[in-house]
């Protein structure tokens, strides 16, 4: 009897505090319910995400949506540049052949745009880690004056007089309020759904497929010298590290220090993940080696030792000529060409 | 067994007056509090357009003075533990007169203090898209280094260091030694505490005084910085100051 007591208290408790809780949340509104509920598959051998799903439950029509503002200029201030502009899907998200991308009124970014693919599993976003959370990433390029160059208001303006968008933001959430917290959730759900994990490499460890002698050799070089850091599934270990490249002097760019303010995390940068590696030239974090094997003739020749560099690097890598060549092979295997050409994830029909 | 359960009680009880205000308390028994945030200048209502002189003699006229609050809780006389009352985050704002009033109930009884939390708490800096007050279209949020700006004050001064003649300082950051959310505890005098013990209502202003941004705890010349936008050892230092500058200037009352 005592015991039905406390548990009723108990019960009364939470439901308390979770009437409380959504009163904090509501973005949604109670008929997003009929909205059609969206499965994040995580691809076998996968740890589970980073980004919490459970703050934003994926449906079609938040995906949609999305997926629409993923490509709609009006984010930008001269309408010429959507997120799409620097994130191209051919190049598994990232700017083909543009050391750095180019924004509002011809400026330049002063870091190479990544691809964009498995973000989900990112604890930190960008070359620094300076966003915490994939719903507030789209800040920073809408409102920087060399990307997109726009203010929030202004976006949700132009997006309330659209009536398209209504109906979208309706069926996605319920009923018609647009505002940054839904643009961001529904870009958020876009983008998160961005899965690469069909690569010939995906399907050798499902033992669909084999890896040529060349290539198995190329993924032994692989093991040994790379993955520590590019570490696999995801082929990146989510860590920052200096790569021994010398400052680009008119950039002044020290990564991850920036953010910190810890001398420490000088000229440190986010470990890029290796999926797609031949799709998303050029390479680093400002776009300065214009091929894969040049990235990797800089870890055998021309590391330069600063006080961070990191010691997995100091002594550079030893590498043959012989291993560099299967090496590369090994890394073709890593292109996901089901992901480049997933109509789910290109522009939405007008 | 009796006692737990009592205790639960009271428990649930206290919960719900916090967390659920849809319910509706016996009226008799409980307080209405209404807080007045203030902005002044050595005791003067801030005036934008008006010249003021810091103790280092340096002009300053402010443009803009921002602040977010939190979790404001009035403190009981029994160190029984404090009562939270109103988790909600408001941003202050100088130049909108109706984001200085916060009004909540209270369950009337003895009370010593008020205290609040200047700033956003480190969880709501990383947990992604929000809306209502922490909306990042409100302004007061990095987004190249996400979290917010705890506290923005702005304005000219011929002793700034910047070309433009103006200062800004943009207060914030959340993470370990460099966090700036500060809170601030404010005393009632016996006077007080006898009064609001058997208050129905009762209005507290609060005065901000801004001439302390530049020394309190610490001495911070305009001359000697004009500029912050990031989070880092300056922050947490205008932090000290601009959680100094708070002090109860009247309480009325009913
Ligand atoms: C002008 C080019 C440009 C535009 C437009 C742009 N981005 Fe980016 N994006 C970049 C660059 C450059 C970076 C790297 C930024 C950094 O590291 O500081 C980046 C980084 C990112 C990242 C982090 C990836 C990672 O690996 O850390 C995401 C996610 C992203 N962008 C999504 C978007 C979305 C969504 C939009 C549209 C709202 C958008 N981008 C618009 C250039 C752009
Ligand atoms: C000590 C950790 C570490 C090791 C070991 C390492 N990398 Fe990297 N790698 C990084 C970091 C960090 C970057 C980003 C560097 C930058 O731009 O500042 C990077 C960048 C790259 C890039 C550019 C990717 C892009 O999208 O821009 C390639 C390609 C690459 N590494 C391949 C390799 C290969 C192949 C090996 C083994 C031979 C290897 N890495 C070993 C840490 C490492």
């Amino acid at each position: 009897m005592m015991r039905k007591i406390i548990i009723a208290i108990c019960v009364f408790l939470g439901a308390g505090l979770f009437t409380f809780q959504i009163s904090e949340k509501e973005f949604f509104s109670r008929h997003a319910l009929s909205a059609t509920p969206m499965k994040f598959k995580i691809p076998k051998g996968f740890p589970g995400p980073q980004y919490k799903f459970e703050n934003n439950p994926l449906t079609v029509e938040g995906f949609e949506l999305g997926r629409k503002l993923f490509y709609d200029g009006r984010l930008s201030k001269d309408g010429n540049f959507p997120c799409a502009s620097c994130h191209q899907q051919f190049a598994a998200f990232a700017t083909f052949d543009h050391a750095l991308s180019h924004g509002f009124k011809d400026q330049f970014t002063t870091r190479n745009a990544p691809a964009l693919f498995n973000v989900a599993w990112m604890k930190e976003l960008h070359w620094d880690g300076g966003i915490n959370n994939l719903e507030v990433q789209p800040l920073a390029p809408i409102t920087a004056g060399n990307e997109m160059a726009e203010n929030i208001d202004t976006v949700i303006a132009k997006l309330k007089a659209d009536p398209g968008y209504r109906r979208m933001f309706t069926r996605a959430f319920g009923d018609g309020r647009i505002n940054s917290q839904r643009m961001l959730k529904a870009l958020a759900q876009f983008v998160a759904m961005l899965v690469s994990a069909n690569s010939k490499y995906d399907k050798v460890q499902r033992g669909e497929a084999v890896f040529s002698p060349s290539e198995q050799l190329g993924y032994a070089v692989f093991r040994s010298k790379c993955a520590a850091c590019h570490k696999e599934p995801l082929f990146t270990d989510d860590s920052y590290r200096n790569t021994g490249l010398t400052v680009n002097g008119r950039i002044n760019d020290y990564g991850r220090m920036a953010i910190t303010g810890n001398p420490n995390d000088s000229l440190k940068f986010k470990v890029p993940s290796l999926r797609n590696v031949y799709l998303t030239f050029p390479y680093g974090h400002d776009g300065r080696f214009y091929s894969v094997g040049a990235v990797v003739d800089h870890y055998r020749f021309h590391v330069v030792n600063g006080p961070t560099t990191d010691s997995l690097l100091r002594n550079k890598l030893n590498i043959s000529d012989d291993e560099r060549f299967n090496l590369l092979l090994f890394l073709r295997t890593l292109t996901d060409s089901g992901f480049i050409s997933n109509k789910r994830f290109s522009a939405p029909p007008p | 067994m009796k006692t737990t359960i009592l205790l639960l009680c009271v428990l649930v009880a206290s919960i719900c007056q916090a967390h659920c205000p849809g319910i509706a308390v016996d009226e008799s028994n409980t307080l209405s509090v209404r807080i007045e945030f203030q902005s002044t200048v050595k005791g003067q209502p801030l005036v934008f357009s008006q010249t003021y002189t810091n103790s280092f003699g340096e002009d300053y006229k402010i443009s803009a003075f921002r602040y977010y609050t939190g979790h404001v809780e009035l403190l009981p006389d029994i160190h029984s533990g404090k009562l939270r009352r109103d988790h909600i985050y408001r941003l202050y704002d100088a130049a909108i007169p109706s984001s200085w009033v916060i009004e909540f109930s209270v369950l009337s009884g003895k009370y010593n203090a008020i205290s609040f939390q200047l700033g956003i708490d480190s969880i709501d800096n990383i947990s992604g898209a929000r809306g209502g007050e922490l909306d990042p279209a409100k302004g007061m949020f990095w987004t190249w280094n996400t979290g917010y700006v705890m506290a923005k004050l702005e304005g000219e001064s011929a002793f700034s260091n910047v070309p433009t003649g103006m200062f800004s300082y943009h207060v914030g950051g959340y993470k370990g030694r460099y966090n700036t959310i500060r809170r601030v505890g404010l005393k009632f005098s016996p006077d007080q505490q006898l009064q609001i013990a058997r208050a129905h209502a009762v209005t507290l202003v609060i005065e901000a005084d801004i001439d302390k941004w530049f020394d309190s705890a610490h001495k911070l010349s305009i001359a000697g910085k004009s500029f912050l936008h990031s989070p880092g050892e300056w922050a947490a230092v205008y932090a000290d100051n601009f959680s100094a500058m708070f002090k109860i200037s009247s309480m009325e009352f009913k």
